[in-house]
C-alpha cells in the first residue's frame, strides 16, 4: 500500500521528515544566520528610537513614534495606493525607455567606428556632469504632465546603463579576439559570440545603478510640478507638517528602489549564474 | 607544391608611448606539409608574436608571410590555435566551448558534438562537459583549449605552451596523445614551449630562438624514429640531442 508520503500528500509524518531531513537543517540555519542579525538590529533601533523620543519628548511633527507611521499607512492606505501607482507608472516607462536608449545607444557606438571616435568622447565628458540640471528644460518643453516625469527618469536612468556597457563591451581581451577571429568569425559572430556576452556583467551593474537612480528621477519629475505622484504627496505632507505621512512615503519610496535594485539583481543571477562575483554569494547563502 | 608555411625576413617591432620593443629580428624559416616545428627559446624572445603573425592575428614590421602558397593578409583560417592561457568563455560549458569553433566554422553540431566529447575523454576529461570553466583547474582548462583547437581537424595546429600548466605524469600522456594525433592526422605543427626535451620528443625540427629581439639561432633536426615512446627519452641520443641544444640555449645567454 502507498504511504501518504509516497503519494506526495502533506500528511503528519512527511512534515516531520521535511522538517528533520538532514540537508534542510543546515540551510534553515543558515537563513536564520544571514536573517537574524539584521532584524536585531531593525529591532534594537526601533527601541532606541522610542528611548530617545521618550526622554527628549520631541514633538509629533519633528519626528513621530514608529507606531504613528505604521498608523499613516493604514489611515491613508488608499491615497498612497492612488500616488504609488502613478510613481511606478512614471518609473516603470522611464527605465524601461532609458535603458533600451541605453543599450542601443552602447551597442551603436561600439558598433561604427565613426560614431565610436566622434561620439564617445561627448559620452565620456558628459558622464560626470548632473544630468538632473536639465529637468527644468524639459518643462519647458513637455509641460507638467506625466512625460515630462517619464523623460526625468529616463535621462537619469539611461547614462549609467550606456556607460557601463559600452565599457564592458570595450573589455574583451585581446586573447579572446584573436581566438575567434582565428576560426574566421565574421564581424557579426564576433559581436555576438564574444563581445556581447563579455559585457553582460558590466551591463548589469550599470542597470543596478539605474535602479537606484529611476525612483530619484520621478521624485525630482514631480517636485518640478505635478498634481499626483509620491513626489507630489511627499511635497504636500511637507506643507501640512504630516510628519508620520511623510515618514510613510519615505519608507514606501525607499522599499521601491529596494525592490527595483533586487529585481536587477535577481535577473543577473538568473542570467549570469556564471558570473564571479556572483559565485562568491552563492557560496556564502549556501 | 607550395610548403605549408613560408617566413621570409619576419620583423616585428611594437612601437608604444614608452618607447619601441624590437621583439623579432629577421626570423626566415618553412615548414612542408605534415611537418612538426618545435619552437624554443628564452621568454620574451617573441615566440607568441611569431605564432600570431603566422596566424595572421598580427602584422609582421617586415618580411612575408605564406600558408599554402598564400600571402597572409589577415586571420587565416584552416587553423587550430592553443593560445599561452586557455582563452574560454567563462559563460559557456566545457563542451559549449569546444563546440565555438563548430558554430562559428558553421558545421554540423550533432555530428561534433560527438567528436567533442571523444576528445574530451582523450584528454582525460570525460563527465566534464557540463562544468564550467571556473569549476576546472588551470591545466584543465588548457586541454580543453586543445579539444577546442583539435575538433574541425585543422591542417595546421599552431600551439603556444599548451602543456606549460601540466603536471609532468599527465604532460607526457598529452605528448604521446598529440603524436599519435599527428601520425595518424598528418597536421602542419608549430609548437612553442619552454621544455626542451619535450621538444627535442615531439619535433621533426627544433628551432632555436635567441633572446630579444628574437633571432633564428639554430635548427636541430631530430632523426629519432617514430612512434617515439617514454623509452625514447631513455636513449644516448635523445640525451645528446637535449644537451646539444641546452648548450646552444646557454651560450647566447638564454635560460630555459
Ligand atoms: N602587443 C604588444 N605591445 C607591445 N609589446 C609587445 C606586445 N606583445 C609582445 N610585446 C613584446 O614583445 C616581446 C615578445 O613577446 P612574446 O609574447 O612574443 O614573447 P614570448 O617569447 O612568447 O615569451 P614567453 O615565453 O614569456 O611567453 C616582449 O618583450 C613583449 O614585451
Ligand atoms: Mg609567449
Amino acid at each position: 500500500m502507498p504511504t501518504d508520503a509516497a503519494l506526495g500528500l502533506p500528511g503528519p509524518g512527511r512534515r516531520a521528515r521535511w522538517l528533520t531531513s538532514p540537508s534542510l537543517r543546515p540551510r534553515l540555519l543558515a537563513v536564520y544566520h544571514r536573517l537574524a542579525p539584521p532584524a536585531y538590529a531593525l529591532v534594537a533601533l526601533i527601541l532606541l528610537w522610542y528611548l530617545a523620543l521618550f526622554i527628549s519628548r520631541t514633538p509629533d511633527f519633528i519626528l513621530p513614534y514608529p507606531d504613528r507611521i505604521v498608523v499613516a499607512f493604514f489611515k491613508d492606505a488608499g491615497l498612497l495606493y492612488r500616488h504609488t501607482i502613478v510613481t511606478l507608472q512614471e518609473i516603470g516607462l522611464g527605465l524601461a525607455i532609458g535603458i533600451a536608449i541605453g543599450l542601443m545607444g552602447a551597442l551603436s557606438l561600439v558598433w561604427s567606428r565613426t560614431l565610436e571616435t566622434a561620439v564617445l568622447p561627448w559620452v565620456f565628458l558628459l558622464e560626470s556632469t548632473p544630468k538632473i540640471v536639465i529637468a527644468p528644460l524639459l518643462v519647458i518643453w513637455f509641460g507638467f504632465g506625466i512625460t515630462t516625469k517619464i523623460l526625468v527618469v529616463t535621462l537619469l536612468v539611461f547614462f549609467p546603463v550606456l556607460v557601463t556597457t559600452i565599457a564592458g563591451l570595450k573589455s574583451v581581451e585581446t586573447d579572446m579576439l584573436d581566438l575567434i577571429q582565428s576560426m574566421g568569425a565574421s564581424r557579426w559572430q564576433v559581436f555576438s559570440k564574444a563581445r556581447l556576452p563579455t559585457a553582460l556583467p558590466s551591463f548589469f551593474s550599470g542597470l543596478k545603478l539605474s535602479a537606484a537612480l529611476a525612483t530619484i528621477g520621478a521624485v525630482v519629475g514631480e517636485w518640478m510640478g505635478a498634481d499626483a505622484g509620491l513626489g507630489y504627496l511627499l511635497l504636500s505632507a511637507y506643507d501640512s507638517f504630516a510628519t508620520p505621512l511623510l515618514f510613510a512615503i519615505i519608507v514606501l519610496l525607499a522599499m521601491i528602489g529596494t525592490l527595483l535594485y533586487q529585481a536587477a539583481a535577481l535577473c543577473e543571477r538568473l542570467m549570469l549564474p556564471w558570473h564571479a562575483s556572483l559565485r562568491q554569494e552563492s557560496t556564502i547563502a549556501m | 607544391m607550395a610548403r605549408a608555411i613560408e617566413l621570409h625576413d619576419i620583423g616585428m617591432v611594437f612601437a608604444s608611448r614608452q618607447g619601441s620593443v624590437h621583439a623579432l629580428d629577421e626570423v626566415s624559416f618553412g615548414a612542408e606539409a605534415g611537418e612538426f616545428l618545435c619552437i624554443v627559446g628564452p621568454s620574451g624572445c617573441g615566440k607568441t608574436t611569431l605564432l600570431k603573425i603566422l596566424a595572421g592575428l598580427l602584422f609582421a614590421s617586415t618580411g612575408t608571410v605564406q600558408v599554402n602558397g598564400e600571402s597572409v593578409r589577415g586571420p587565416i583560417s584552416n587553423v587550430g590555435m592553443v593560445f599561452q592561457s586557455p582563452v574560454l568563455m567563462p559563460w559557456r560549458t566545457v563542451l559549449d566551448n569546444i563546440m565555438l569553433q563548430v558554430e562559428v566554422r558553421n558545421l554540423d553540431r550533432g555530428k561534433y558534438r560527438q567528436v567533442a566529447l571523444g576528445l574530451l575523454q582523450l584528454v582525460g576529461l570525460a563527465g566534464f562537459e557540463r562544468k564550467y570553466p571556473y569549476q576546472l583547474s588551470g591545466g584543465m582548462q588548457q586541454r580543453v583549449s586543445i579539444c577546442r583547437a583539435l575538433i574541425h581537424d585543422p591542417a595546421l595546429l599552431l600551439m603556444d605552451e599548451p602543456f606549460g600548466a601540466i603536471d609532468a605524469l599527465t604532460r607526457e600522456q598529452m605528448n604521446l596523445e598529440l603524436q599519435r594525433i599527428w601520425l595518424d592526422h598528418k597536421k602542419t605543427v608549430v609548437f612553442v614551449t619552454h621544455s626542451i626535451p619535450e621538444a627535442v620528443f615531439l619535433a621533426d625540427r627544433v628551432l632555436v630562438m635567441s633572446a630579444r629581439p628574437g633571432r633564428l639561432l639554430k635548427v636541430f633536426d631530430v632523426e629519432l624514429p617514430r612512434p617515439r615512446t617514454l623509452e625514447t627519452m631513455a636513449e644516448p641520443r635523445f640525451s645528446r640531442m637535449v644537451t646539444h641544444i641546452r648548450r646552444e640555449m646557454q651560450a647566447h645567454g638564454g635560460l630555459e
